[in-house]
């Protein structure tokens, strides 16, 4: 069932409410201060309200509704810098879905990709900078040798002793390397569900990277609204206002990549031979993250660079997350090699046909 | 802030199922011509690919004034379907330049503002690709600041005596006509928009004098246009007098986040990447690519996809009556300096020094060379669109 937009703009103020009210600087400060490296109270409240499974299907556990919702979700959390693993959770529930296995209760997160050998052999693999792995349940999910596909749940209490190895990204979120035990569980799922579970992954760290980017434009117009000097405000130098266009436009590129990559999925195309909106969403969201962090710093002057100032909670996320599920270079060479593949030879589709695909 | 964030860009569009055939038979089209070597693809083919029997052949098939009203001559279509035969065709660097300015801009002009007569008399020809515009509004001393123009109106029985001077204009001098905006009566004051009308001016008329303007890749393509004592009689107003400027400016979203903004340099593009997969072996998936070209390929398809992007959301908002002011004028800032950037790219990986009028790479990427300076300044300079979205996020 698709929303109407006037229920997905509802959803979004909803959120956005909801977010501004829990998530403010000192809260999201603290968390990144504190050992459990999240807020609990922020999470058991949006947990009530269902928002942390939107996309995954009732039938499984989650809230209903569709991946173009749970898109939302995550630009909200990456604006707000949402000291919890909302959007991971968004993303494993799915994955958990397609698998065909109903959804624990409680923060979830998704590993990265790893090689899983089969049943009870999950032992001595190393899951590296899993988000949040420390108090979520971690969804790891690989392939062995033979090219058949395992997913293990790892819940946190579930952990052996001296686990996780605890971690932190640039903005003091939780990045923890767990081993999976010698009996880790895992079940055989269907093929192709490792290459969905990367795709999620990657899809919602630049959904996160676009909300914190336009957090980002918000602040800096504000700021430079209400600074004056020389008697008037500094958005009143033709300077100032030529910087905040550039920055409105890397805004701009990486909303429409992250928003296109969304509905593609969402529209559930099979992939064919055509440019992969992920791939290339990642790629532009990591290269502007920079960018766009670069020249709120620059407008906000000295006062930007602060701990009490609220916009490093906001850059150190564009910073951290422009590295995590795919940097610019990876994606820029993956897609690169998928653009001479498609116009090459007799049997490419061509550079115009692979790149106007979706 | 929420009002900032929602009126930066419109949503993304899907495009309707449609236009896949549509397409498909665009690139049938385009294949047939290119192998019978009617044309060679070329950068910047909708400013100086004029080839009069091309626009008629398309227009043949139905692709220009798709968007015009069947009892116009036209064919009754959607901004989208447009949109997706005008990127197939600049894709392809199809020599598109004749009939550009009529079917993008004259046509809705005259849908929107012409009397019955005016478009009984153009948009038939427009669509069948036999006629021909022109832009009359910049000056020589009103490029950016438009409101400057001088070109002046004086009211006589019947209709206007114009005198003044149109610039830049190109393809005047095939042109059958051309829209002025002619000042017909005092600024009030401050007010410079006040005053200003659009008038449609045949060329080929006495008064009308029309001098080449070289440019520096050697070609002509712009032109001086001297109105001395035009007559235009009242039939050929458009719209309202003193109503110019809103008129004149209604269209700019489009003119400005069109595919036209990121896909000037694309055919030299796709010659790059020919090279790089026959250096690669033309291997079955491009793992032999050097890596440097890969990253840089890479990164240029990937803006390129998501400048394409906002592109459509644009062209979806207007669809729907919406004025997205601030995202197509970030589209044209941000296409356009890609534009060059593929340029760079391309003269940076290929083993190969640009060469005006050879055949091949050379040619191709020196004409994209000399041709790279207009980009980021026709369509209103990429500095002055930066005051306009400055002025949307409330700076202003």
């Amino acid at each position: 069932m698709s929303t109407t937009d006037a229920e997905r703009e509802l959803l979004r103020e909803t959120v956005g409410q909801l977010l501004a009210e829990h998530c403010t600087p000192e809260r999201v400060a603290a968390a990144a201060g504190s050992e459990a490296g999240w807020d609990a109270a922020t999470w058991q409240v949006l947990q009530e309200t269902g928002l942390t499974l939107v996309g995954s299907p009732e039938e499984r556990g989650g809230s209903g509704g569709d991946l173009s919702e749970a898109a939302d979700i995550a630009v909200a959390a990456g604006a707000a810098a949402a000291p919890v693993p909302l959007a991971e959770t968004l993303a494993a529930g799915m994955v958990l879905a397609r698998a065909g296995l109903d959804i624990p209760a409680g923060p979830l997160t998704l590993a990265g990709a790893v090689s899983l050998a089969g049943a009870g052999r999950g032992g001595g693999r190393v899951l590296t900078r899993v988000p949040y792995g420390r108090v979520a349940t971690v969804v790891a999910v690989g392939a062995g040798a033979d090219g058949r596909e395992w997913l293990a749940v790892v819940p946190p209490e579930q952990l052996p002793p001296g686990q996780p190895r605890a971690g932190r990204n640039l903005a003091g979120e939780p990045r923890d390397d767990i081993e999976l035990g010698p009996d880790a569980p895992v079940r055989e799922v269907a093929a192709g569900t490792a290459e969905y579970a990367g795709r999620l992954r990657r899809l919602f760290r630049s959904l996160l990277i676009a909300g914190a980017a336009q957090r980002a434009l918000e602040l800096t117009i504000t700021y430079v609204t209400e600074r004056e000097q020389f008697g008037r405000p500094l958005g009143k130098m033709p300077v100032v206002q030529a910087e905040l266009a550039r920055m409105a436009g890397e805004v701009a590129v990486i909303s429409a990549a992250t928003q296109a990559a969304a509905a593609d999925l969402a529209g559930g195309k099979p992939g064919g031979a055509g440019i992969s909106p992920v791939l290339a969403a990642k790629a532009q969201a990591s290269a502007g993250a920079g960018t766009v962090a670069a020249i709120a710093h620059q407008l906000h002057g000295a006062i930007g660079t602060t701990s009490e100032h609220r916009l490093r909670l906001t850059t150190t996320r564009l910073w951290a997350w422009r590295e995590e599920d795919g940097t610019a270079a990876e994606c820029f060479a993956a897609l690169g090699r998928e653009a001479v593949a498609a116009a090459g030879g007799p049997a490419g589709p061509g550079l115009w046909p692979w790149l106007s695909r979706s | 802030m929420n009002t900032q964030r929602d009126a930066l860009l419109p949503p993304v569009v899907s495009l309707p199922p449609g236009t896949g055939e549509l397409r498909s038979s665009v690139r049938a089209f385009l294949t047939a011509e290119l192998t019978a070597g009617r044309f060679v693809p070329a950068c910047d083919a909708w400013l100086s690919g004029w080839d009069e029997s091309f626009s008629r052949r398309l227009a043949a098939h139905g692709w220009i004034g798709m968007t015009i009203p069947v009892e116009y001559g036209g064919h009754g279509r959607s901004a989208l379907d447009r949109y997706v035969v005008i990127e197939e065709l600049l894709a392809a660097g199809a020599p598109v330049a004749a009939h550009w300015v009529s079917d993008r801009q004259v046509a809705p002009n005259l849908l929107r503002f012409g009397t019955e007569e005016l478009q009984q008399r153009y948009l038939p020809a427009i669509a069948r690709g036999e006629c021909y515009f022109a832009i009359g509004l910049s000056e020589p001393e009103a490029g950016s600041d438009l409101a400057a123009v001088r070109t002046a109106g004086t009211r006589v029985d019947g209709g206007w005596l114009v005198s003044g001077v149109k610039v830049w204009t190109s393809g005047a001098h095939h042109a059958h006509a051309l829209i002025a905006l002619v000042r017909t009566s005092a600024p009030e004051g401050r007010q410079r928009h006040v005053g200003l009308s659009q008038l449609l001016i045949e060329l080929d008329q006495p008064g009308v004098s029309i001098r080449p303007i070289v440019s520096m890749t050697g070609e002509h393509h712009f032109n001086e246009v001297v109105f001395g004592e035009v007559f235009v009689p009242d039939a050929q107003v458009v719209g309202t007098i003193g109503d110019g400027w809103a008129q004149a400016t209604s269209e700019l979203a489009y003119e400005r986040s069109g595919p036209e903004r990121l896909l000037s340099t694309f055919a030299l593009l796709d010659a790059l990447a020919g090279q790089l997969a026959r250096a690669a072996g033309d291997g079955a998936d491009g793992a032999d690519v050097d890596a440097r070209a890969a990253e840089a390929l890479g990164r240029v398809t990937s803006r390129l996809w998501a400048c394409r992007q906002m592109s459509l959301a644009v062209a979806g908002a207007l669809a729907a009556g919406q004025a997205p002011e601030i995202a197509a004028a970030l589209v044209k800032d941000v296409g356009t300096q890609l534009e060059n950037e593929i340029i760079e790219v391309a003269r940076t990986l290929a083993a190969t020094e640009p060469e005006p009028g050879a055949a091949g790479y050379a040619g191709l990427l020196a004409h994209a060379v000399l041709h790279a300076p207009g980009f980021t300044i026709r369509g209103g300079t990429n500095e002055i669109l930066r005051t306009v979205v400055a002025r949307g996020l409330g700076l202003r």
